[in-house]
């Protein structure tokens, strides 16, 4: 064989007979596919150092939660420091009794000297 | 992703699609790139035991690689020729290390005397190809089959075998020399000289 056309004629008849691969290679290789096959990953979410008032706001059943009775608290006391003449007309109405200005739960001195 | 949206789809954008956990994507490039790669193989190692371990190897290779790969580098084909290549170059090196290789280990190649028949067949003639490859250097023969059989560029081909253009043409031009050496000698028996005869 000398002549140029005669090789290249080999080369494309090899050229035009593929390998086939058998199944059982095919299987082989799916089978290494699916081992080494990235697995989707699961974002988690980042754990922030928590202070006392998350774990405050947890105890009461949330950061709503606590807002909520916070902001309960606060009017309750405004309207015990405060008494707005509404409400002490409509106390008065409701229990009977007057608006104290003060009331003496130790008696002073003063007093105590005055049974005397 | 269906089948059929994939078929259109690039080599490399399979492998994103494989480390991305689509399934099917490894499905497809296999059945792109395992035919090609065995049939470079086998025509490396003349034996089709070890050409399908190569095989084997070389996409357990691609699937490692697919979550580290670097778009637009390098085709996914050329990277696993290049990947053959040296795998079979181990092997072949491993061979020759052998003290002493008996019968069972020869190449299934087609030997001399095989071929003197009174008709000739394709399959004689590819198996005196594949005998007269076995004759060339490594460098000589993985040139002229991926340039020949496999039909990829010298440009591809240098990649793969990590030289210049110049050396790949070169290496080329020298085992196609030497082939036409080898088969001078078989010339009448692989029948081009009937053929020539019919034909004048």
């Amino acid at each position: 064989m000398t002549k140029e056309d005669d090789l290249d004629a080999l080369f494309a008849g090899a050229a035009a007979q593929p390998a086939i691969p058998s199944g059982a290679l095919i299987e082989r290789i799916l089978a290494d596919a699916d081992a080494l096959q990235p697995k989707p990953a699961l974002v988690a979410r980042a754990r922030s150092p928590r202070g006392w008032f998350a774990n405050l706001a947890d105890w009461f059943g949330g950061g709503l939660s606590l807002a909520g009775m916070s902001a309960a608290a606060l009017t309750g006391l405004f309207l015990g420091v405060s008494q707005p003449a509404q409400l002490v007309s409509l106390t008065e109405l409701v229990t009977g009794t007057t608006q104290l200005d003060s009331l003496e739960l130790l008696p002073s001195n003063g007093s105590l000297w005055a049974q005397e | 992703m269906p089948r059929d949206t994939l078929a259109e789809v690039s080599d490399e954008t399979l492998l994103v699609l494989y480390a991305n956990g689509d399934r099917e994507a490894s499905r497809l490039l296999t059945a792109r790139l395992a035919p090609r790669i065995l049939g470079y193989a086998m025509r490396l190692l003349a034996d089709r035991a070890e050409a399908e371990d190569v095989t084997q190897e070389t996409m357990l290779r691609l699937w490692r690689q697919a979550p580290v790969w670097r778009t637009g580098e390098a085709q996914v084909s050329t990277w696993a020729y290049r990947v053959v290549t040296n795998l079979c170059t181990d092997i072949r090196r491993a061979r020759l290390r052998r003290p002493s290789a008996n019968l069972d280990d020869a190449p299934e190649v087609a030997d001399g005397a095989k071929g003197v028949v009174s008709t000739m067949i394709e399959g004689d003639r590819m198996a005196a190809l594949q005998n007269a490859l076995e004759q060339l250097p490594d460098r000589q023969r993985q040139a002229v089959v991926l340039r020949h059989i496999e039909g990829l560029t010298n440009p591809e081909i240098g990649q793969i075998m990590e030289i210049g253009v110049e050396a790949v043409e070169s290496l080329t031009a020298r085992g196609k020399r030497a082939l036409s050496a080898v088969l001078a000698g078989r010339k009448q028996e692989l029948g081009y000289e009937d053929e020539g005869e019919g034909e004048a």
